[in-house]
């Protein structure tokens, strides 16, 4: 079989919050070029996943590893991460006064091309990019020049959030509760962006809670985690099904250790 | 006794006084014989006086600082590192008038001189400038009125609108000297008259500056100022700015205090004229062992009156800082709008801020907020920064400079503004430029 080799490999995470066990086991492999999509209850590990993938402080990794092109990923500071090309979109977008959207994008461009060996963008040619991706996400030039996120609506923020991972050109992105907010034009905005950055080289991890958003962006695989776990793996349909039955039929019965393997062996 | 080198400056205060460079007027000696028995009577600073709690008097008027008297400071003066593009300007150097000043493109009718120069043109007149009692008296107001060991006269007549900021550079020299430096600025606005005004305070090694700038804006006219404190890490800098606003008069104050073992920055402002406004800007950084102390006096005497402080300190090492804001309205001030904010940022454990408000309101027809946060830098912002590639130094650097750009940013654009910045920059060195980081 000419299988791609994996990009993220995560194997038997575990991970403590204040002292709270909350992912209890985690496996899943995601090689270029696949959309796998993590639907789950509230407060079944799903933010704590794209948290702990980010290099957030907080969060304890008690067993487990986590591989990102072969590498230990949870030794790199969130930084190296980053610049390694792991991108998280983040729920709830930070506000940063005084900075602008442009300049804050320029450093963080230039930090990952030097951390790459390449040569950093002028100016001139970083505004050229910055139109190029600015029409990904219907982006007005008023926003990009604007501080970070200052004043944002929620669906400008989540925006900003994927014009900067058109920018930054990651090659694992995790979308944490990208829907979650939205309206309906925002959602079509926001997904046609994220489709547009879809290629052979990139994968995607999206986290959400609403089947809504996989309407839009169809993943190549659903997995449903419950309690810190993933129960169950299929195909886009299973989302459909999880919009029909909800979650409790899962919660209720969590399918044994067995039923996972259809992931990891795929 | 003739005081030695290594006499206090309390010790030797009466000598001193006796060695005084004196003026040729009468009526101004007689001002500075005044002040200085004023000041024996009235003394230092007791530990007890609330004004002074967070300034260390003890451990300045111990020091062996002389005042100076005439003598050339000892090595080069950066005038060149100080001036701000091609503004006109005075350079005042260990107190004194130096050659590096330039007075060209000043308006004819204003007049920008040095404070002996213009006492020597119209003694009545700075005699009368200089016999107004200031509201802020104190030990070092009075010593500067006993010693002035000079200062900038500015003078803008009616109707006259200065276009180019005008510039005063003050540099202490300390190499191998203690000097005790009492400047003294007399500035004057006509009825609808303007002018911006930069003070840059800079130095090397350890010297006193006791600094004394009083201002009286006349109906309708518009003053800005901008202080850049730039004082070598060894000085002790105490500065009071006393401001007279009469009807419709608007002040704009810009503070930037970096330097000094010990910054103490007084501003007093007296709306006695209706409709007057007056806005207060400041910001101080302080590292390692340094101590920046702000107090501010904004008195609303008359009705209709506005003023608005906006006030933050940035704080590492072990620093002190602090910051007393009072707003007084008397019971005739009626329709006042005062707003007061104080903001600090500890990028350290060990540094340390007091933040004092204090509002004192006698009419009942009045509008008064005040607002004080003390914090460090947002770790949910410091980590979306990392998450974009961004290194922990360049992230914090950017948080602090941005919480500083907001006070940058109300300086009028163009050379003064790009020179407080790069002030801030020598500072936050990773920081980047504000029209960087704006646009």
């Amino acid at each position: 079989m000419n299988e791609k080799a994996p990009l993220l490999e995560i194997e038997d995470l575990h991970v403590t919050v204040g002292g709270n066990e909350i992912l209890r086991g985690l496996d899943l492999i995601v090689r270029a070029g696949e959309v796998h999509a993590i639907m789950g209850p509230n407060g079944s590990g799903k933010s704590t996943l794209a948290h702990v993938l980010a290099g957030r402080a907080g969060y304890g990794v008690t067993k487990g590893r986590v591989l990102y092109r072969g590498e230990d990923l949870l030794a790199m500071p969130p930084e190296v991460r980053a610049r390694e090309g792991v991108f998280l979109a983040f729920q709830y977008p930070v506000e940063v006064p005084g900075v602008s959207n442009a300049y804050f994008l320029k450093a963080a461009v230039n930090a990952i091309r030097k951390h790459r060996g390449l040569e950093e963008l002028d100016a001139v040619e970083f505004l050229a990019t910055m139109k190029q991706k600015m029409k990904l996400v219907e982006m007005e030039t008023d926003l990009v020049n604007r501080p970070v996120n200052e004043g944002f609506s929620g669906g400008e923020k989540k925006r900003n959030e994927i014009f900067q991972m058109a920018m930054l050109d990651p090659t694992v992105a995790i979308l944490d509760e990208t829907d979650s907010g939205l309206d309906i034009d925002a959602l079509r905005v926001v997904a046609g962006g994220v489709n547009a950055l879809r290629s052979p080289e990139r994968a995607m991890v999206l986290v959400t809670h609403y089947q809504r958003l996989l309407a839009y962006i169809v993943p190549d695989f659903v997995h449903v985690l419950v309690e810190g776990r993933i129960v169950r793996s299929g195909g886009k349909e299973l989302a459909l099904e999880l919009e029909e039955r909800g979650y409790a039929w899962l919660e209720e019965a969590p399918a044994p250790a067995g039923v996972l393997e259809g992931n990891a062996a795929r | 006794m003739i005081a030695s080198v290594e006499t206090g400056l309390a010790a030797g205060a009466a000598e001193d006084f006796r060695r005084r460079d004196r003026f040729s007027s009468s009526s101004i000696e007689e001002l500075r014989e005044q002040a200085f028995e004023r000041f024996s009577e009235i003394g230092w600073p007791a530990p007890g006086d609330e004004a002074w709690r967070h300034t260390n008097v003890a451990s300045i008027v111990g020091l062996p600082f002389r005042p100076v008297d005439g003598q050339p400071p000892q090595g080069e003066i950066p005038a060149e590192a100080l001036a701000i593009g091609e503004l006109p300007r005075l350079v005042f150097a260990n107190g004194r008038l130096a050659g590096d000043s330039r007075l060209d493109r000043v308006p004819s009718r204003t007049r920008f001189s040095s404070l002996r120069e213009a006492a020597a043109a119209d003694p009545d007149g700075i005699a009368s400038l200089l016999s107004r009692r200031l509201p802020a008296e104190s030990a070092f107001t009075l010593l500067n009125a006993a010693h002035l060991t000079d200062g900038a006269v500015i003078d803008v007549p009616d109707g006259v609108v200065v276009r180019e900021p005008l510039h005063l550079v003050f540099f202490a020299s300390g190499d191998g000297t203690s000097p005790a430096l009492f400047p003294r600025n007399l500035i004057r606005l006509g009825e609808s008259s303007a002018a911006t005004i930069v003070l840059s305070w800079a130095g090397r090694g350890r010297s006193l500056t006791a600094a004394v700038t009083q201002a009286i804006l006349g109906e309708n006219s518009a003053l800005e100022i901008v202080t850049l404190q730039r004082q070598d890490e060894e000085a002790f800098h105490l500065s009071a700015l006393d401001v007279e606003q009469q009807r419709s008069s608007r002040l704009t104050s810009h503070l930037f205090s970096m330097g000094g073992a010990v910054a103490r920055d007084e501003i007093h402002a007296r709306l006695s004229g209706e409709g007057a406004d007056c806005l207060l800007n400041g910001l101080f950084l302080t590292d390692r062992e340094q101590k920046a102390d702000l107090l501010t006096v904004v008195d609303h005497a008359v009705p209709h009156g506005t003023s608005r402080q906006n006030y933050r300190g940035i704080l590492d090492g072990r620093s002190r800082g602090s910051f007393t804001g009072r707003v007084i309205v008397r019971a005739d001030a009626q329709k006042t709008d005062a707003q007061q904010s104080n903001k600090n940022l500890l990028l350290s454990r060990e540094a340390l801020v007091n933040s004092t408000p204090q509002l004192e309101i006698r009419a009942n027809d009045v509008k008064c907020k005040h607002g004080s946060t003390t914090g460090q830098l947002d770790a949910d912002a410091l980590f979306y920064l990392r998450s974009r590639g961004l290194s922990p130094e360049m992230a914090r650097s950017l948080l602090t400079y941005a919480f500083a750009s907001d006070l940058v940013r109300r300086v009028p654009a163009g050379d003064v503004r790009a020179a407080v910045d790069r002030a801030l920059h020598e500072r936050l060195p990773q920081a980047p430029a504000i029209d960087e980081i704006a646009k």
